[in-house]
């Protein structure tokens, strides 16, 4: 089962006529559910939210809550972040997908200077990850997520790789790492931090 | 009420013709109760008019409030696969879900096939007034979505089924990659 939440107005009333009739909701938030939903299949989670409905929720559920992708869904031109909330811990997510080997090939790097070019701390990130503190761990999603928003692909590949070492089965993770991967890890010059989802 | 020291004698015909009569009201208030949702209901009785025909042509609500979309995954493969048992698996999710809608706030709005719509009303234009409960109605929609999600994993009976029919969809999509 797929779900889609989505937070706005619609109009609401009866749709039909003497003879049928149906209580319904008209609106593109209504539309933006469904199609949150839609996008539920192609991150292999089972739950997507809007930002909108993220900064509905109480503080302390929002940081529940991590970033998936920024996007825009088809029949819009305003980029949404999209969000979901893991129930079960990363350390659970062992599940290797198919293309592990080539995930791992293609996100390793050739040389130190790779690393430190990036400004990364790996020893640092090594030890959040290890530390099985979920905020520490938390705060490298952050940082490879907002490389990825920043255009910095070859930091966040490096990033990616230590991520999926230790959660190999993050399919949140795993979507980003093949969108990446089609593009050699090097963001396209007009990038502006989102693109452009076709599902329906 | 008493029923049991009646004689059947034409007494009996009597309670009968009542017993029938509310029986049929009985059924179609449920009817209309489960037909339109207890929500859908107070929107649809919107567009009666006062001499109590039905005039769809109203103007409608603006309302702010969380959607949910939700939908089955493979339901194709899944309606091949079970045939006429998949009424039994689409309601035992239907159960889960609108028991939890409701019990956190919301209404389940529509059953378009596999897919629903449930709505967790915030507030409209017409009342004006935000809903007392509206920053907890969010965590309440969250919650009652996780909630699904975990209940459905974990009847046994309802996992062997997707389960099944994901290796199934899977096996049709290689065997359909393969002709083409």
């Amino acid at each position: 089962m797929g779900f889609g939440l989505h937070t706005g107005w619609a109009i609401e009333g009866s749709i039909g006529s003497k003879v049928k009739v149906d209580a319904s909701y008209l609106s593109s938030h209504v539309n933006l559910a469904s199609r949150l939903e839609s996008a539920t299949k192609q991150y292999h989670v089972p739950l997507l939210m809007s930002d909108a409905f993220v900064s509905g929720l109480s503080g302390s559920i929002q940081s529940t809550c991590r970033r998936v992708d920024r996007v825009t869904f088809k029949g819009s031109t305003e980029p949404m972040t999209i969000y979901y909330q893991d129930i079960e811990p990363f350390h659970t997510l062992k599940k290797k997908p198919v293309n592990y080997g080539d995930i791992m090939t293609a996100t390793s790097w050739k040389t130190k200077e790779e690393i430190t070019e990036t400004g990364l701390d790996l020893t640092a990130i090594l030890q959040a990850l290890q530390s099985d503190k979920n905020l520490l761990i938390r705060d490298v999603y952050d940082v490879a997520f907002n490389a990825y928003l920043d255009g910095q692909w070859g930091k966040c590949k490096i990033l990616l790789h230590v991520w999926l070492e230790k959660f190999p089965g993050d399919t949140v993770m795993q979507v980003m790492v093949n969108y990446l991967m089609s593009h050699n890890f090097e963001s396209p010059v007009n990038w502006e931090g989102y693109h452009a989802l076709n599902s329906k | 009420m008493k029923r049991d020291g009646e004689t059947k004698t034409d007494k009996m015909g009597e309670s009968n013709e009542t017993d029938l009569l509310e029986h049929a009201i009985m059924k179609m208030a449920t009817l209309l109760q489960v037909g339109f949702g207890c929500a859908g209901a107070e929107i649809i009785a919107k567009s009666f008019k006062n001499d109590g025909e039905l005039d769809p042509m109203v103007p409608g609500i603006k309302v702010h409030a969380i959607f949910g979309f939700c939908d089955i995954r493979d339901f194709t493969v899944a309606t091949e696969y079970l045939q006429q048992d998949v009424m039994l698996f689409v309601n035992k999710m239907a159960q889960i879900t609108h028991k939890y809608v409701v019990e956190s706030g919301g209404a389940p709005n529509k059953n378009i096939g596999d897919a629903f719509l449930l709505v967790w009303k915030l507030y409209s234009s017409k009342d004006g007034k935000r809903n007392q409960l509206q920053k907890s109605l969010f965590d309440s929609a969250l919650f009652c979505v996780q909630q699904i999600i975990s209940d459905i994993s974990q009847i046994d009976s309802l996992a062997e089924i997707t389960e099944k029919v994901r290796s199934l969809s899977n096996y049709s999509f290689l065997s359909f990659a393969v002709v083409e």
